[in-house]
């Protein structure tokens, strides 16, 4: 039996809370921010610059049709703080990828903390900043 | 005699029990220990400050009051994309322009630090490797200075909370990513409030009487994260070019 490699699932309403309407440089509003897209998908590149990091993959649509999707992140400061690194993932990389795609449908979408989802080898690649080293303040 | 006695032992039990339950307390698993926030500085904001919870800084404003026709005609332009559900792409700082104030607080997840002379204030943004400097020797805002990017800025203190004014701004920024325009009229009054170590909340006044019927408020919040450096962040055209292509508007021509 063949495996639905593509899942779309509504998110409840508290989903919507995590959603500021202007998050970065330019509004979310061409985003689905009530559907994600939870899917296996092969890395095709990761792109480290500002200013948003766009994670590249081939992911199948519910026909099996391979598709180049492009979904942005944070900028590379914010990125790197949240543990990522411009080679945590490579070309060929199998991860599993859960985010918000653009509501006209173009092969686009976007991935926040909260509730986004990158795994990869078995482990979550995190979207928080993280505070680092607790060392003293530089003055 | 005998009701003495009966007294006597209650007493005892009474004593037993209470030092049987103060043992069970003092055997209880310690609660998780959290790390004592340090007292708040005087008069001091130095340091690192980032987004609150691992998400940029967003601008919020309770209430904006109407705009004046030429605004109001601006912010339409500066918004016809929202309203064919496209993503906004006008914003100056998105083309790389210096963000202004108070837009640069909230221009990406960037992170900024305060760092604190004795006559001057500085704010080094991480966003575009941009900075200001704001006078604390009791100076006014020239009258009729030349209009600048991120205005001239004075301050004082009141009390743990630090005061700037910002004027002699153009009127090439917006205030937020959202299109709200201002015009070399903008003044803006900043309060720096500190209510515990490491938080930091801040209250931007918008005057702007060419622009906006009254004044208004935006906020925002910050949290010191010591453990971080500044790091380098230029805006790139060609980056952002290539973004809005890839990303914002495919489709568009």
């Amino acid at each position: 039996m063949r495996r639905k490699p593509f899942a779309v699932s509504l998110l409840a309403a508290v989903a919507i809370l995590f959603a500021a309407p202007a998050w970065a440089h330019h509004g979310a509003s061409a985003y689905d921010l009530q559907k994600t897209i939870t899917s296996k998908a092969t890395v095709t590149s990761l792109t480290w610059t500002n200013p948003h990091c766009l994670l590249n993959f081939d992911m199948k649509d519910e026909n099996g049709n391979v598709q180049n999707w492009h979904v942005e992140m944070y900028n590379p400061l914010y990125m790197q703080r949240a543990g990522w690194t411009k080679d945590i993932v490579k070309a060929g990389d199998e991860i599993t990828i859960s985010f918000h795609p653009t509501k006209n449908g173009t092969p686009n979408g976007y991935i926040r903390a909260g509730d986004g989802k990158v795994m990869f080898n078995g482990k979550e690649l995190g979207l928080d900043e993280q505070d680092g080293s607790d060392t003293p303040d530089q003055q | 005699m005998r009701s003495h006695l009966t007294g006597l032992w209650f007493a005892v039990i009474s004593v037993l029990a209470l030092a049987c339950s103060s043992l069970a307390l003092a055997q209880a698993p310690a609660p998780k220990a959290v790390k004592p926030d340090p007292p708040i500085p005087s008069q001091d904001l130095s340091g690192i400050w980032g987004g609150v919870r691992g998400g940029p800084a967003v601008l919020r404003a309770d209430k904006i009051p109407p705009m004046t026709p030429a605004a109001q005609a601006k912010f339409d332009e500066n918004t016809a994309e929202e309203k064919k559900g496209l993503p906004i792409t006008k914003d100056p700082a998105f083309n790389c322009l210096p963000a202004g104030v108070p837009h640069t607080f909230q221009n990406g997840a960037f992170a900024f630090e305060i760092v604190q002379t004795p006559k001057r204030i500085f704010i080094l943004y991480e966003s575009a490797h941009n900075w200001r400097e704001i006078w604390m020797d009791g100076r006014q805002i020239p009258k009729d200075g030349d209009p600048t990017w991120m205005g001239y800025s004075v301050g004082h203190w009141d009390g743990n909370d630090l005061v700037v004014e910002s004027g002699n701004f153009n009127d090439r920024t917006w205030l937020d990513p959202l299109g709200h325009p201002h015009s070399d009229a903008l003044h803006v009054t900043e309060r720096f409030h500190r209510p515990t170590y490491s938080s930091l909340q801040m209250e931007f006044k918008i005057d702007d009487p060419k622009s906006y019927t009254q004044p208004w408020t935006m906020k925002t919040d910050f949290k010191l994260r010591p453990g971080w450096e500044i790091g380098e962040s230029f805006c790139l055209p060609e980056d952002s070019d290539n973004f809005e292509k890839k990303i914002l508007q495919p489709n568009a021509k």
